[in-house]
């Protein structure tokens, strides 16, 4: 039986990028050939298929296959751009109780003997039964916070709730930094995080429009060459497959980058 | 440079600092919560070690958390009815079982009769994971208040360390 490895990403915190970052390491996996499941564990509150655009496709959801009302197969879309990557989605019209751990590892296990090597899990938002439906197959977790204050303090809270099931050495993504904030010390660096957090870094994506962009057309923005933080993304799948990327440099603080930031208009 | 010029003028810290400083003293403290389950095992094992030797007021125990200044201690304050008779002798005995055993971790204990009509201030500092095996480390002398240090190996690094949250707990 193959053994794909099961990556749940997961905050604490709502609102720091949690699905889009599952979308955009996804995509950038896929892309690199590798054969990818995505799983939106945020029953209720379903988002990763509307990030990924493939929200008018959804017939079974995740809880169809827990309670049998269709095969596993029957409920993963596959993603018309790169047919290597599918999803799993959420039930939208039930709670976090409609599956347990047991019927999350089940799944899991089903999906490895399927061949997928990478299992990432959109976790939701807090600490309760969603996140431990979440996190108990997974075999590693990715840590996603913001530069800012409660959100730092709650991926902490994450790392020690992690610990206590089980899931070691998660790694983290510093998402939606401002470069320029930072020179101007009015935001925390990603080194103030992470020693504050003390837990390995796996990267670091700026702050970017494009992300919205992409949003709103639903097609993740590593598919974009150009976009800096699609670059992030591309880079921190690379390391999840083990190789070495060194981690970007901004710096925008310089007179040519608040040229540059005046007539793009990025802040 | 507006930020600059405007911080160098006020004299104000950088946000950024004020933000990484809140964080690290609000992470301090959300690490060191200690579950009212562990906090009463706790009680129950320190108090049977003390038991051992001295008689206690048990009504009046009291165990608390205590932040200041950058680290976190527990503290307990132990009104002691009147040490054991036969608490040197213990004392004797278990020192020659482990010497019997090999095990020297607590054979710096010393304990002396006499007039103990006070409280005895335990204070450790433990990561719940630990607390399990809270290891009796007890040094205690006829002084009415006496400081018993359980763990100070581990005391340094307990501040920055999580808790292990409800799960490893329960």
């Amino acid at each position: 039986m193959a053994t794909g490895r099961v990556i749940v990403v997961t905050s604490g915190k709502g609102g720091v990028g949690k699905t889009t970052t599952t979308a955009n390491l996804g995509m950038a996996l896929a892309t690199m050939g590798e054969k990818v499941a995505l799983i939106d564990a945020d029953i209720g509150l379903r988002n990763l298929d509307l990030i990924l655009g493939l929200e008018n496709r959804i017939v079974y959801d995740i809880v169809d296959v827990v309670e049998k009302r269709c095969k596993l197969r029957q409920a993963l879309i596959k993603d018309k751009r790169m047919p290597n990557l599918v999803l799993l989605p959420a039930a939208q019209t039930r709670d976090k109780s409609a599956v347990t751990p047991e019927q999350m590892k089940e799944l899991i296990a089903d999906l490895q003997s399927d061949g997928f090597g990478f299992i990432l899990i959109d976790c939701p938002a807090g600490i309760e039964q969603g996140f431990r439906n979440a996190t108990a197959g997974a075999t590693e977790a990715v840590i996603v916070t913001n530069p800012e204050v409660s959100a730092v303090r709650d991926a902490d809270r994450i790392v020690g709730l992690l610990e206590a099931a089980e899931l070691r050495n998660p790694s983290l993504i510093v998402n939606r930094l401002r470069p320029h904030l930072v020179k101007n010390e009015t935001m925390m660096s990603v080194e103030d995080v992470q020693e504050i957090l003390n837990i390995k870094l796996l990267g670091i994506v700026p702050d970017d429009e494009a992300i919205i962009n992409s949003s709103n057309r639903g097609e993740p923005v590593t598919l974009h060459e150009a976009a800096k933080s699609g670059q992030a993304y591309r880079n921190i799948a690379r390391r999840l497959r083990g190789e070495e990327v060194p981690f970007l440099q901004f710096d925008e603080g310089g007179l040519m980058g608040r040229i540059r930031r005046f007539l793009t208009g990025v802040r | 440079m507006f930020a600059f010029l405007d911080r160098f003028l006020s004299r104000s810290e950088a946000s950024r600092d004020t933000a990484k400083n809140r964080l690290k003293l609000v992470l301090m403290q959300d690490r060191s919560v200690i579950p009212p389950a562990v906090l009463e095992r706790i009680r129950a094992e320190v108090l049977a070690v003390l038991h051992r030797y001295v008689e206690i007021d048990q009504g009046a125990l009291e165990l608390n958390l205590d932040r200041s200044e950058g680290s976190v201690a527990l503290l307990a304050s132990v009104p002691i009815v009147r040490v054991r008779e036969d608490a040197a002798q213990l004392l004797a005995e278990a020192v020659a079982a482990e010497a019997a055993t090999g095990d020297a971790s607590t054979t710096g204990a010393e304990l002396a009769g006499g007039d103990a009509d006070g409280a005895v201030e335990v204070a450790t500092v433990e990561t719940p994971d630990a607390v399990a095996g809270t290891a009796a480390e007890a040094e205690a002398s006829s002084e009415p208040a006496t400081e018993v240090a359980a763990g100070d190996a581990q005391a340094d690094e307990a501040s920055l360390a999580r808790p292990a949250g409800e799960a490893a707990l329960t």
